[in-house]
């Protein structure tokens, strides 16, 4: 039995030997692994801060606050988020292309600490294939998926960058070997003739590769991208008052209640309360602000808006300077019909209650009767169909 | 560098298991069976399907264009590979398209004629510089041959 297991192991060895060697090229190398992998943990490490951020600007911690300007703050980060996101496949298709023979490693473990390192390998492998596919899939408005794409989004991203952390530690003397090109890696290239492939080429195919797939995308959020944009799912200044939507009025059956002659928005603080039609909202002084809608998707569109700023209105109320708002939306249902305002944004002269949008009367999808419109927070915080505004703290 | 690696195991697992713990935390335990399902798969269509056929891909490539220079080949891989990105990345963006999406501004093109109007750009900027290549590369060739032949006169 010993000796049958033993055969069928050196059978099994041999065969992933003839395996590797048959997969050896000039682009697999450990340089070639330590240039892409650079760029492309650069790039995890990019798409992780810019998510953090548009977490936690949704889910604040108590503590937290967030700078209001440059109001286009948060269109950058997240267009920035799923632009890296998109050229993260170039990168790791590349990374794990130079890599690959070291999938037939047989056996695959000699000790607990090999198996240790080829368990977060898998891990890593798994999770940043899987993550950008999410993400971009997501920014498609498709959810083929099982599972919540946040919360999976969410989790998997601290599981990336801790695996990331335990690669780097593992292959630490590598890096820092292959890190300058002066130390080319000779074995590998004196043992296979040089015509088979060509370094320069790959890389300069990935780098094509990244650079087409921003080009032909990129345009949702960096207007320097627009005429090229052919692949993006949105379109810069597209839709009613030249502005995307992503909720319509009818999707989010508030059509009748925003319609109603007798809206009229609630402002309150404590025992404090006011009703104001739309009439009276707009006999008070309007404040003009260019600001984005800009969407956790990546895509974000700056328009001209006219209302009435947030702290002025609160003041009617005698909300004191500091206060943070909770802030209803008409729609029955749904994730934002209650959105949270911290006081830094409630305090920033551009945070309007919105009447206007690009010189016209606001489109009903876009919130009529009143909207809000905040400087640098994701178009999910821009609460449509207002109903009211209270003091909560 | 002993500090640093362990440093870098220490965060790493430690930044790690605040992931698992979200994950364990906030899915519940069908969506945690399916969010594994769909990381082996991610593996499994990657190292089982997409690297072997490109591996093959380039195999016959190789052989079929034995006559050409390799700078040539280089630039027929390179536009192939290119075609091959953009398609897996428009590819589920049209079948979302076909799906419908949930109003006008979200997908609002015809991404399959884009997409195929992408790879016939990739096609004829190839095969232009593929023409570029080979005429260059006979050129050279035969002033190397006619010096050869000069030489020898």
């Amino acid at each position: 039995m010993t000796h049958l297991t033993e055969r069928v192991g050196d059978r099994l060895a041999r065969s992933a030997a003839a395996v590797q060697g048959g997969l050896a090229s000039p682009v697999r190398t450990s340089r070639m692994a330590v240039v892409i992998g650079r760029m492309l943990g650069l790039a995890f490490l990019i798409c992780f801060a810019t998510g953090l951020f548009s977490h936690y600007l949704q889910q604040p911690l108590p503590w937290m606050r967030f700078p209001t300007q440059p109001a286009t703050i948060y269109a950058w980060t997240q267009g920035v988020h799923i632009t890296v996101g998109i050229a993260i496949f170039p990168l790791l298709f590349g990374k794990l292309w130079t890599v690959y023979p070291r999938l037939f490693t047989w056996p695959p473990f000699r000790s607990p600490r090999e198996l240790l390192e080829r368990a977060s390998i898998a891990v890593l492998v798994a999770s940043a294939l899987l993550e950008p596919a999410l993400g971009l899939v997501n920014t498609y408005q498709w959810y083929p998926w099982p599972f919540s794409f946040r919360r999976a989004h969410f989790g998997l991203a601290w599981v990336i960058v801790g695996a990331l952390a335990v690669h780097i530690a593992v292959k630490l003397p590598t890096i820092i070997r292959y890190w300058r090109r002066r130390r080319v890696d000779q074995e590998a290239a004196d043992r296979i003739p040089a015509a088979t492939g060509s370094r320069r080429a790959f890389l300069i195919g990935i780098g094509a590769s990244a650079a087409a797939l921003v080009t032909l995308t990129a345009g949702q959020s960096f207007a320097p991208f627009a005429p090229t944009n052919l692949f993006a799912p949105r379109v810069k200044g597209s839709g009613p008052q030249s502005v995307p939507v992503n909720h319509t009025a009818k999707q989010a059956h508030v059509i009748e209640a925003a319609t109603d002659p007798d809206w009229a928005l609630t402002i309150a603080n404590g025992s404090r309360e006011r009703m104001l039609s739309l009439a009276e909202l707009r006999a008070m002084p309007l404040t003009a602000a260019e600001l984005p809608i800009a969407c956790v998707e990546g895509w974000s569109t700056t328009a001209h808006w006219r209302g009435i700023r947030v702290r002025d209105l609160m003041a009617m109320v005698d909300a004191r300077p500091g206060s943070a708002l909770r802030v209803t939306s008409l729609q029955p249902h749904g994730n934002y019909r209650v959105m949270t305002m911290g006081d830094e944004f409630v305090q920033d002269p551009t945070t309007l209650v919105a009447l206007e949008l690009n010189g016209e009367t606001l489109d009903i999808d876009h919130g009529f009767p009143a909207r809000i419109i905040a400087p640098g927070r994701p178009g999910v915080l821009q609460t449509k169909w207002l109903q009211s505004i209270e003091v909560i703290r | 560098m002993k500090a640093a690696r362990v440093t870098l195991v220490a965060s790493g697992v430690a930044i790690a298991g605040v992931g698992i713990a979200l994950l364990l935390g906030t899915l519940r335990f069908e969506q945690l069976v399916g969010l594994a399902i769909w990381l082996a798969c991610a593996v499994v269509l990657h190292d089982g399907v997409l690297v072997p056929v490109v591996t093959v891909m380039a195999a016959v490539l190789k052989r079929a264009g034995r006559a050409l220079p390799r700078p040539a080949i280089l630039l027929i891989e390179g536009g192939f590979a290119l075609g091959m990105l953009i398609s897996l990345a428009v590819g589920p963006e049209i079948y979302a398209k076909a799906l419908g999406p949930r109003n006008e501004t979200v997908l609002p093109a015809d991404y399959a004629a884009r997409l195929i109007a992408v790879w016939a750009a990739i096609l004829v900027l190839t095969a232009a510089a593929v023409t570029l290549v080979a005429v260059i590369t006979g050129a050279r060739t035969r002033r190397m041959n006619d010096r050869r032949s000069s030489t020898h006169v």
